[in-house]
């Protein structure tokens, strides 16, 4: 387990809430280190430095000549393995004609509420199917299921965010069919989503009133991987200072490219324009498809 | 965050890439879109690379520009 933030491996868990079976998810765990103890040697005045392994004896001179040394160029993607599996993710929904969202946000700004009402609206029409990423609990997976979709439930542990092999396992269990559409609530959180593809077709951020217009200009990253900012709990507008033409505005600055929509999950506000973005996105996906 | 994740997988490619020689230093690209610590990235790096060929290795951790998150290079004996 990591000392510094408590994130640790080998703790993420699925869940299938049609059948309720649970899988544990065996990650790559770290070798054991110890942070106790202190280094047994020193620099020298050259910068190299040299270790000991016999007890205390730091008085003593080491003659060195340089050795030599090769620089090996890789420039290699730190987050290759994540892409990869996002890769395969991807061609897997573009055969089977899959519509895949990433729905990312801040804790609280109302992803699963949403999910509940868009479920709701489009049950009679679609197959619809959900995997949720929480750190814990089954309560997200129950309330979209309640609410008409067929869910998996991602338990990451400590971890902060869903990756593209956590989304490839639980595709294993839900087995979305051809045609239908697949939301992913990621863990709610701004920073690291973003930082890792899942194979998703688009990206969509949910920023809510309560929260605040800067943050567009204050998390970048988040804002320019998404393809669509739902602004949501707009009928909370008369009691909140947030400025929606301002927030617009920085979204923009952010992410020039980046579509906005005002929503309200609890009244039904700004819903039907949400959901013709939805059948945009579902035509844009199956015109990749070459089945 | 998710530095030790990002970590495992720097020893991955160094690990791959050293081929059994030994590791002295380690060069990472990290974009300033990243939201990626380098404190977090050495503590991390510190503690996974004890043990293993990269074992004492320096981390040079190189500032860039957007979302680039890379390992440059690696600095082998021999």
């Amino acid at each position: 387990m990591c000392e510094t933030c408590g994130c640790g491996a080998g703790e993420a868990t699925l869940s299938d809430l049609q059948t309720g079976a649970r899988v544990e998810l065996e990650q790559q765990v770290p070798p054991q280190a110890t942070a106790t103890g202190h280094a047994h040697g020193h620099f020298h005045e050259d910068g190299s430095y040299h270790e000991h392994d016999h007890a205390h004896e730091h008085d003593h001179h080491h003659d060195h000549t340089a050795a030599p040394t090769t620089v090996v160029e890789l420039n290699a993607r730190i987050l290759a393995k994540n892409d990869n599996a996002a890769a395969r993710n991807r061609a897997w929904f573009l055969g089977r004609e899959i519509l895949a969202l990433n729905l990312m946000s801040a804790p609280g700004a109302g992803k699963t509420t949403l999910l509940e009402r868009t479920i709701a609206a489009l049950k009679e029409s679609q197959s619809l199917f959900v995997l949720e990423g929480d750190q814990a609990t089954d309560n997200d997976g129950e309330r979209v299921k309640a609410a008409g979709a067929a869910a998996v439930q991602i338990n990451t542990g400590s971890g902060c965010h869903l990756d593209a092999e956590m989304v490839a396992h639980g595709l294993t269990l839900l087995k979305p069919a051809i045609g239908s559409l697949l939301f992913i609530e990621n863990v709610g959180n701004l920073v690291c989503p973003a930082l890792f593809d899942l194979g998703e077709h688009k990206r969509v951020a949910i920023l809510s009133v309560t929260e605040g217009d800067d943050k567009p200009l204050k998390y970048p990253h988040m804002f320019r991987a998404a393809d669509l900012l739902l602004l949501n709990k707009i009928d909370l507008l008369p009691y909140v200072d947030f400025d929606m033409a301002r927030a617009t505005a920085n979204a923009r600055r952010t992410n020039p490219a980046i579509e906005v929509i005002p929503v309200s999950a609890r009244t039904g506000e700004g819903m039907g324009e949400w959901e013709q973005w939805i059948a945009r996105a579902q035509a844009d996906a199956r015109a990749g498809a070459f089945i | 965050m998710h530095e030790l994740a990002i970590v495992e997988s720097i020893m991955e490619l160094v690990g791959n890439a050293a081929a059994g020689q030994k590791v002295l230093k380690v060069t990472v690209e990290v974009g300033r879109l990243t939201c990626v610590s380098p404190e977090a990235l050495e503590f991390g790096f510190s503690l996974l690379a004890e043990g293993t060929s990269a074992d004492g290795a320096e981390l040079e951790i190189m500032r860039v520009a957007g979302n680039q998150l890379n390992v440059k290079s690696i600095e082998v004996e021999g």
